[in-house]
This record gives C-alpha cells, structure tokens and sequence, in this order.
C-alpha cells in the first residue's frame, strides 16, 4: 500500500464540482478531489480560494513591539494581537501590511521586510504572509482614528513580553513571531 | 476598546460532504446596545492535541499527507481532536500512537495556542523526546488513510525549514520548543 500511495503522490486531482456556501458572511467551499486510488472524496475548507491576509512584527527605534489589543471571537478573549488584515486586489503583501499598521496602530513603517507566510489550518485556503517593520514612528491618519474608536487599543511592549504571549496563548499569530524569532533574538541582544 | 458580551441564540451550520466541518454564528453585543454576528468555525470545546516527537536518535517524528486547503502534500506534527473525556495529554499520545506507531520516552506540556481569530477551541502542544516504536504498529482512521498519510523521520534542521516555508501546517507549537530543539540539535553535532 505505501509503494501505491508514493507512485500516486501528484495524482491527486481537483474535480470541478466546487460548492461554495456562505455561513453568514464567511465563506466555506466544498472541494472534491479524485485520490490517488481513484476513489472521490470532498472536504469542508475554509475562507475564498486566493485570500490573503498579512500581519506585522513591527517594532518602534527602541526596539519596542507595537501591538493591536482587541477581542477575538473565536477565543472570546482580550488578545494582544500582531498588526495586520487583507491584501486588497492590486496591493503588494507589505504595501498591506504597512497600510494595516498604520490604520490599527497609527504608527507608519520605517523598513520593512517579508518574513514568510503559513495556511495555519490543514482545511485554511486562505494565507497569512508576515512582515518585519522596523523604525516604526507614530503618525495617525484618519482612518486610524475611525478604527481606533471602534476596537483596537494600541501598546507597546518588549520583545521578550512578545515572545512570552506567542507561546502563552496571548495572540493567535504565533506563527509571525516563530518568523521573526531569530531576528528578534538577535535585536533584543543588541 | 468596546466590551464584548456573548449572547444567544447561537447557530451552528457543517458543511462538506464526507468530511464535515463546522461554523459556529456567535452573536455579541457592545455596551452602546449594537449587536454583532461573527461566523467561527470547529465546535467550541473541541480541543485538539498535538506532539513535537523526537526519537532516541533525535530525528523529529512527522507525518506527511495530502491537505485540502493548501491543496498539496505538508509535513504535520502528529496529532488531531481530543475526545470527549479524554484528558489533552492522553489524546495527544494517542494521536501519535494511531499516526506514527510510536510513544514515549519523556513527555512535557509546551503550551496552549489558539490558532486564529475566528476558530474555537484550543490546541495543546506536547514535547516528547526519546520515542519508541510500538510493537502494533500504526492505525489511521478512513480521513487519514484517504490523505495518504505517510511518516517521516527528519532532523531538526529540516523540521524548522519546513516550519519557516509553509510547508507545515501547524507550525505555531515550533516557537514552543524552538530553544529546546536548537539546543538538542547543538548537543546532538
């Protein structure tokens, strides 16, 4: 049986009987594969095919971590969350997290650079890309201040409290801060 | 910041064919008296288990299969949903135990990780060292045997690669033992 599935590993086949559904206003999609023993099976997955999202480690001169406290509702908890949201159409990944910085957090980006990215769940279509901006300085706009109203609550904290809430259950982009740890580590030393 | 209560009604609605999911509309309100309704997904208290599993000669136990959502082969490290009256920790050696056919060694707790913003339940992460094969041997369930679950046997060097380049999917527990892991790759040289 190992010997098949090995000779069959890129002969599974996506067939065109997508259904997509929404639940309220997320969306869910049914995709049915043809595995490698020919047989057909459909799996619930989750968030539109080609969604992207981006988040930011981002960080102020003094190397303080800038983040965005906000209630989570898959948690249903107070989380001190990583800067970030959708790349809209036509938007690089980093012009969106800058943008997303500085809406979330009023502060605007000095250097940025692309971290990595994850699908964070095995049913996810949808993937989370993380950036590094450094040099951050505070500069609200606008737009901050509409989102700042509605639910998020800017701090700062240091790199090690950041690295403490990743592995402590405090913010569900832990993954952003796995990322950015050897360059963290390496920043915190300095 | 507002304030966020949870009220009801809640409505649950599973959607895929054989393999089913579930979204959860959970409705809150605000102190200004607005209401808000938020689609979330898996059970709540459906809690899963997983392990960071290292054998005697210090190569990190992962299965490797098919996934739906990225729609190509991933690493992954063994794990899956804790049954109900089923502590974390026995659901996750039972998770590696059906996967991989192997069981500990020394185990510790890592750490809880709530995946993202709009999933339920917890994930609990467990560190094992010194595993060793069982004598039964694996047994996977039907959705794992379709995704052509395979083991693998890999350095910690590998391991962390796959955990920076989306080639996992379930890297958030990696932070968890990060030092640990680097250390014992040190110690290993």
């Amino acid at each position: 049986m190992a010997a098949s599935k090995m000779a069959g590993r890129k002969s599974w086949k996506r067939l065109s009987d997508t259904k997509i559904d929404k639940v309220s206003y997320r969306t869910i999609i049914t995709k049915t594969f043809e595995m490698p023993d020919g047989e057909v099976a459909s799996f619930g997955t989750i968030c539109p095919e080609g969604q992207e999202f981006v988040a930011a480690v981002a960080l102020t001169g003094d190397n303080q971590v800038i983040i965005a406290r906000q209630f989570r509702v898959g948690p249903e908890m107070v989380m001190d969350e990583l800067p970030g949201g959708y790349v809209d159409e036509g938007e690089s990944v980093e012009e969106a997290g800058v943008r997303e910085l500085r809406e979330e957090t009023g502060y605007r980006a000095g250097n940025v650079q692309y971290l990595g990215k994850t699908h964070k769940d095995a049913y996810m279509n949808a993937v989370w890309h993380f950036i590094l901006a450094t040099d951050c300085v505070y500069d609200p706009d606008e737009a901050h201040e509409r989102e700042a109203e509605e639910h998020v609550e800017t701090l700062l904290i240091s790199i090690p409290e950041l690295i403490a809430n990743a592995k402590g259950d405090k913010m569900t982009d832990a993954v952003g801060v796995m990322l950015a740890y050897d360059k963290l580590k390496e920043i915190d030393n300095d | 910041m507002k304030k966020f209560t949870r009220i009801e009604p809640t409505t649950q609605q599973s959607f895929g064919l054989q393999y089913k999911k579930v979204a959860l509309i959970k409705r809150f309100q605000t102190e200004d008296g607005k209401l808000h309704e938020f689609t979330t997904f898996y059970k709540q208290g459906d809690h899963a288990a997983a392990i960071i599993a290292l054998t005697t000669d210090r190569k990190v136990i992962i299965t490797y299969q098919f996934r739906a959502g990225p729609e190509r082969w991933m690493y992954d490290i063994p794990g899956g949903g804790v049954e109900k009256g089923e502590e974390p920790q026995a659901g996750a050696l039972r998770e590696l135990k059906e996967e991989t056919g192997y069981e500990p060694g020394h185990i510790e707790f890592l750490g809880t990780n709530s995946r993202d913003a709009y999933s339920n339940g917890v994930w609990y992460y467990y560190f094992v060292t010194d595993a060793v094969p069982v004598s039964e041997g694996r047994s996977l369930d039907e959705e794992e045997q379709d995704q052509g679950a395979e083991v693998r046997f890999i350095s910690i060097a590998e391991f962390l690669e796959h955990a920076k380049h989306d080639r996992m999917t379930d890297p958030a527990a990696v932070l968890m033992a990060y030092d640990r892991l680097k250390e014992i790759e040190r110690g290993s040289k």
